[in-house]
């Protein structure tokens, strides 16, 4: 493992295609190395959950399904945080403000997606979106250890 | 871990739907064409049995969604059962359980269409 700056160990970084079929290889090594870090088994399942959503959200949004792309998993740790960086080249998104969810009005609209922001920010104790001075799109989830900062 | 697997039977008064393996944004489309077909048939009655599914994402919780009103605007239901604690843990994280009736065994889930059969009938 190679040490980044400000005390971080960087533990994995892998450039994936951008192909619905590879969530499942970045869900089991972010579900691993959560464990091996210190998280519980449903801790670390959970934000396995979320990562995927968001390598979900990249695939079918930031690069419209387009499957000749690609983006990178960065998962950096120092003693109290478990953070995943995600980095891509497609359309930005525009985070606002994610509103209440109320399944009932969802279910009578049929509305199919949009869940995996909940579930992005019911797991993860941040999330920020950026982007890098080469103009990548970067989207950070963080996990406290310990619960808090 | 398996991959995604799905099969439809007949358990009369009910349709079940077996899921295996992982259902994710890659799989997802396949369960969707399962419920459209379930639907032009005018299969409203559904059981889902989870038993064998070892993952969920929000894009298979997404299809329930869709389909849920259009069933139950026909008199029917999807009603869910066998989920492992991981599956359920996803469901229920998205508060799921007000919406949808889960049950432990798909038998459980198959009785409840059951009674109502009955009940219409005696009903009649």
């Amino acid at each position: 493992m190679k040490k980044n700056p400000a005390n971080t160990t960087l533990r994995y970084s892998h450039t994936v295609p951008a192909r619905t079929e590879e969530l499942r290889v970045v869900r089991e090594a972010v579900e691993r190395e959560a464990v091996r870090f210190g998280f519980d088994p449903e801790t670390a399942f959970r934000i396995a959950l979320a990562v995927d959503e968001a390598c979900a959200n990249i695939i079918e949004h930031a690069y419209r399904d387009r499957m000749d792309s690609n983006f990178s998993v960065e998962i950096a740790t120092d003693s109290n945080q478990f953070v995943i960086t995600l980095y891509d080249s497609g359309t930005q998104f525009q985070p606002g403000r994610l509103p209440r969810l109320d399944i009932r009005q969802r279910a009578r609209d049929h509305r199919q997606g949009g869940l995996g922001l909940h579930i992005i920010n019911i797991v993860m104790d941040a999330v920020d979106y950026g982007t890098t001075s080469n103009s990548r799109n970067c989207l950070r989830l963080v996990k406290y250890l310990n619960g808090t900062h | 871990m398996k991959d995604f697997f799905i099969s439809t039977r007949e358990e009369s008064p009910a349709w079940v739907v077996e899921l295996g393996g992982y259902l994710d944004a890659h799989t997802a489309p396949q369960l969707e064409q399962t419920f459209q077909d379930m639907l032009e048939r005018e299969r409203y009655r559904i059981v889902v049995d989870f038993n064998q599914l070892d993952y969920i994402s929000s894009a298979g919780l997404g299809v329930f969604m869709a389909f849920i009103e259009d069933v139950r605007e026909n008199q029917g239901d999807i009603k869910l059962a066998g989920m492992t604690p991981k599956v359920f843990n996803v469901f229920d994280l998205l508060g799921f359980p007000m919406l949808y009736e889960i049950y432990d065994h798909r038998a459980e889930a198959l009785n409840k269409f059951t009674e109502k059969v009955e009940d219409s009938t005696a009903d009649s």
